[in-house]
C-alpha cells in the first residue's frame, strides 16, 4: 500500500508534474533526516545534507526505475550525501566554527545529550536515532539496516550504555 | 554491585530500551531486588530513557518546519519554469555542466550513421561540439534583453571544477526594480553567503547560501541536456548581429540559439547574449553600500529583523496556506472558497501553475465557463513559455478547457482542445500511468499523497471522461469479467482509429467505481 502511494506519486513526478514530490517529501523526509542525523550526530548538518537528499531525489526522480522503491533510493542517496559529508574538508571548517559557538552557549541538559549522541560512534548513533525515531521498534531497524534482529538490538544496547558513560563522564567533570 | 552486574547491566539497557525478552524480566527484577548499584544504573537509564523520547519528539515537533524549508527550497528550484516575472529567481539547484558529455561520442556516431543513411554529406558541426566546449567554461557573463532592447538582467556566474555553480552575481535594472515592486536590485553569492540587495528598503540581506541560491536557468544541466538530445541545427555558418554563427533550435529554452563557429559556444539564446570571460575582480564580492543597513539571516544571528521583511516572509507563507486550503476546498466541492483562495495565490505568485488550473476548475465547478477557459488558457500560456514542452499539450488541462468550451457550446474550439488530449485518454485504458496527471488535475488531494487511485479506478474513471466527450459507450463494465471489458478497450481502440469524432454528451451514463476497489486501495 505505502509503496503504492509512491509509485503514484513517483509516476506523476516523472511524467512531470513537480508538485507531486510534496507527498514524498512529507512521506520520507523524516526517515531521510533521521538517518543523516543518526550518520553525521549533529542536527545542523544532518538538516542540511537531508534537505539536499530531497533536492537531489526531485532532481534525478526521471532516472528513478522501480518507483515503488523511492525509500530505498532515497535514503541511499542521503547514505552518500552523509559520506561525501565527511569527505569534504567543509566539515572540518564548519565543525571548527560550530565548536566556536558552542563553546560560548550556556550549556543544558538537551545540548549534553545532543553532545553526547554526536560522540557516539557512527554505527551505534545510526540505529539509536532510528530506534527513538522509529517508535521504538527494533525489527524495523533491523531492516532498514539490513542486519539481523538480535544485531540490532545489540547495537541499541551498546549505544545506550555508552551513552550513559558519557554522560555521567560530563556531570562527573562539572 | 557484584561479578554478576556486568552482564546484567546488558539486561538493564535492554530492559529500559523495551528489547528485553519477556523470559529474562523476572530474573532481572530479582537482581534489581538485591543490587542496589543496579538499581541505581536502571533509574540512571531510565532518566535517561526519558530524555532521549523526549529529545527526540522535541525534535519532531519542529519536522513540518523542516519539510516546509525542503519545499520551499524545491519551489524555488521550479521558480524559473513556473514564473513569469522576469526578476531575480531563487533556486537551491546547481548546474552539472560536467556530466552532458558523458554521451558525446555516441551522438557523433548517430549523427554519422544518419548522415549515410539519408546520403547527404557529414556535417561540418555537431551540437556534442557545444557540450563538449561547455564542460570547460569557467565563467558566464549573462545578459538578458527584453523584447524592446533594453536590458533587463545582467548576470555572472563561475562555474567550480566540479561543474556547479560555486558563486554568482546579478544586477537587476532600475525599471525592472520598479515593475515588480520587492525585486532585489542585486543578489551577490560569494560561495559562503548570499546578499539580496534591497534598495527600495535601503538593505542588504545576507543569507546562508545553503537557504538562498539564485541561478540563471533552474535546471541548466537538463537544458543542455535537451540541447543534446532533442537540439536542431537549423543553418550552418549564419549571422548573429553580423557575427559568424550557427544557427540552432533548443527546445528546452524555446528559443534560437546561435552558436560561435570557432569557440562552439553559445553566444545567444533567444534575447539572451552569453560570453565567457573572467569578471572583474570584487564581482562576487559582497559589501555594504553606504546608507544601507545589513540584515543577517543566517543561522544563529542575533541581529534585529526588519518588521518589512517578517512581514514579506510571513506573506509567502501565507500564500502557501492559501494553495494548500485552496486544493482541500476544491476536494471537498468547496468551490467558492477554493476560487477565494486561489485567486489570493495566483494574485501575487502569477507562475503557479497548478493554482491557476485548480482556479479554473474552482470556476468550472461554479459553472463560471468564460472564466475557467481563461485560467486554463493561462496554464498553457505558462507552460509554453516557460516548460519547455513548446507546442506540446497539457492533455489534463486541454482537457479541462475543452469542457468548458463544450458547456458554453463553443463547438469548435471544444472539438480542438478535445481531440488534442484524446490520444492520451485513449492510451490510458491500457497503460494506466498515462492518465494519473488527469486524476492529479481533478484531485489535488493527491499532491499530498492523500488521494490514491488504483489502476483500475483510473482506467474507470477516464472511460467515464471519454463517455462524456464522446457520447460512446462500449459496454466497460467494472463487475463486469477480464474478456468482457478487453473487448469494450480494443471497441475504444477502434473507434479512435476510425471515427475519433467527439461528441459532448455531459449526461452520459458513466461507471460506477465499484466498492471493493475503493476499499482494496484506499
Amino acid at each position: 500500500m505505502n509503496a503504492r502511494l509512491d509509485e503514484n506519486m513517483v509516476g506523476a513526478c516523472q511524467e512531470g508534474d513537480k508538485a507531486a514530490y510534496a507527498g514524498l517529501v512529507e512521506r520520507h523526509y523524516r526517515g531521510v533526516f533521521a538517518l543523516c542525523l543518526g550518520m553525521l550526530g549533529n542536527i545542523h548538518d544532518a538538516e542540511d545534507v537531508a534537505q539536499d537528499a530531497m533536492l537531489r531525489g526531485f532532481l534525478k526522480i526521471r532516472k528513478l526505475e522501480k518507483a515503488e522503491q523511492f525509500e530505498a533510493w532515497i535514503l541511499q542517496i542521503a547514505r552518500n550525501l552523509c559520506i561525501d559529508f565527511f569527505r569534504s574538508k567543509k566539515r572540518a571548517k564548519t565543525l571548527a566554527a560550530k565548536q566556536l559557538t558552542e563553546s560560548q552557549r550556556r550549556p543544558s541538559e538537551n545540548h549534553d545529550l545532543q553532545q553526547a549522541i554526536g560522540r557516539l560512534p557512527q554505527e551505534l548513533r545510526l540505529p539509536l536515532t532510528m530506534y527513538y525515531f522509529g517508535g521504538k521498534n527494533a525489527r524495523t531497524i533491523a531492516e532498514k539496516l539490513d542486519i539481523s534482529h538480535s544485531g540490532a538490538c545489540q547495537r541499541i544496547r551498546a549505544a545506550r550504555r555508552q551513552l550513559h558513560e558519557l554522560l555521567s563522564e560530563r556531570k562527573n567533570n562539572e | 554491585m557484584n561479578s554478576d552486574c556486568g552482564k546484567i547491566r546488558d539486561q538493564i539497557a535492554d530492559l529500559v530500551t523495551g528489547i528485553l525478552p519477556e523470559a529474562q524480566v523476572h530474573t532481572l527484577e530479582q537482581h534489581l531486588n538485591e543490587c542496589s548499584a543496579c538499581r541505581d544504573y536502571t533509574r540512571a537509564l531510565k532518566d535517561e530513557d526519558t530524555l532521549l523520547t523526549e529529545f527526540f519528539a522535541k525534535m519532531d515537533t519542529d519536522m513540518p518546519n523542516r519539510q516546509e524549508r525542503v519545499l520551499q527550497a524545491i519551489d524555488r528550484s521550479c521558480v524559473p519554469k513556473e514564473t513569469e516575472i522576469p526578476s531575480i529567481r531563487g533556486t537551491i539547484m546547481k548546474s552539472p555542466i560536467t556530466k552532458l558529455a558523458v554521451a558525446a561520442a555516441i551522438i557523433v556516431a548517430v549523427i554519422i550513421s544518419m548522415s549515410i543513411l539519408d546520403g547527404s554529406s557529414p556535417s561540418a558541426y555537431a551540437l556534442d561540439q557545444t557540450v563538449e566546449a561547455l564542460k570547460n567554461v569557467r565563467f558566464l557573463h549573462i545578459i538578458g534583453y527584453d523584447n524592446t532592447g533594453q536590458i533587463k538582467d545582467e548576470r555572472w556566474i563561475e562555474i567550480g571544477m566540479d561543474g556547479w555553480q560555486v558563486r554568482y552575481r546579478q544586477q537587476n535594472p532600475q525599471w525592472l526594480i520598479e515593475q515588480y515592486p520587492g525585486a532585489p536590485s542585486m543578489v551577490i553569492e560569494d560561495g559562503e553567503s548570499t546578499a539580496v540587495y534591497r534598495n527600495d528598503k535601503k538593505a542588504v540581506v545576507i543569507y546562508d547560501r545553503k537557504d538562498m541560491q539564485y541561478q540563471w536557468v533552474g535546471e541548466l544541466g537538463k537544458a543542455l541536456e535537451n540541447l543534446r538530445q532533442e537540439g536542431k541545427i537549423l543553418k550552418e555558418n549564419d549571422d548573429y548581429q553580423g557575427r559568424p554563427a550557427h544557427k540552432v533550435w533548443w527546445p528546452y529554452m524555446s528559443a534560437e540559439c546561435y552558436v560561435d563557429p570557432k569557440t562552439k559556444l553559445p553566444i545567444a539564446i533567444g534575447d539572451t547574449e552569453l560570453s565567457y570571460e573572467e569578471p572583474p575582480a570584487g564581482t562576487f564580492e559582497i559589501t555594504i553600500p553606504n546608507g544601507c543597513t545589513m540584515v543577517d539571516r543566517r543561522p544563529g544571528a542575533a541581529g534585529p529583523i526588519p518588521q518589512w521583511l517578517l512581514e514579506e516572509e510571513n506573506s509567502q507563507d501565507a500564500k502557501r496556506e492559501c494553495f494548500r486550503q485552496g486544493t482541500y476546498a476544491l476536494a471537498r466541492g468547496d468551490y467558492a472558497e477554493a476560487a477565494e483562495l486561489f485567486e489570493l495565490v495566483t494574485e501575487h505568485q502569477s507562475g503557479r501553475n497548478w493554482a491557476w488550473f485548480w482556479l479554473g476548475s474552482a470556476y468550472y465547478g461554479q459553472g463560471q465557463y468564460e472564466l475557467a477557459i481563461e485560467k486554463f488558457t493561462k496554464v498553457l500560456e505558462i507552460f509554453k513559455a516557460f516548460g519547455g514542452g513548446g507546442d506540446k499539450p497539457l492533455n489534463y488541462c486541454n482537457y479541462a478547457r475543452g469542457l468548458a468550451y463544450a458547456r458554453l457550446a463553443m463547438n469548435e474550439a471544444a472539438q480542438a482542445d478535445l481531440q488534442v488530449c484524446l490520444p492520451s485518454m485513449v492510451q490510458t485504458l491500457r497503460t494506466p500511468s498515462a492518465g494519473k496527471m488527469f486524476e492529479y488535475a481533478d484531485n489535488p488531494l493527491m499532491r499530498y499523497g492523500k488521494y490514491n487511485p488504483s489502476d483500475a479506478e483510473i482506467v474507470i474513471h477516464m472511460i467515464n471522461r471519454l463517455r462524456v466527450i464522446t457520447g460512446q459507450n462500449f459496454g466497460y463494465d467494472a463487475y463486469g469479467s477480464a474478456e468482457q471489458n478487453e473487448q469494450a478497450i480494443a471497441a475504444w481502440e477502434e473507434w479512435y482509429e476510425n471515427s475519433a469524432q467527439i461528441k459532448f454528451t455531459p449526461d452520459t451514463e458513466l461507471v460506477p467505481i465499484p466498492q471493493v476497489v475503493e476499499q482494496q486501495e484506499k
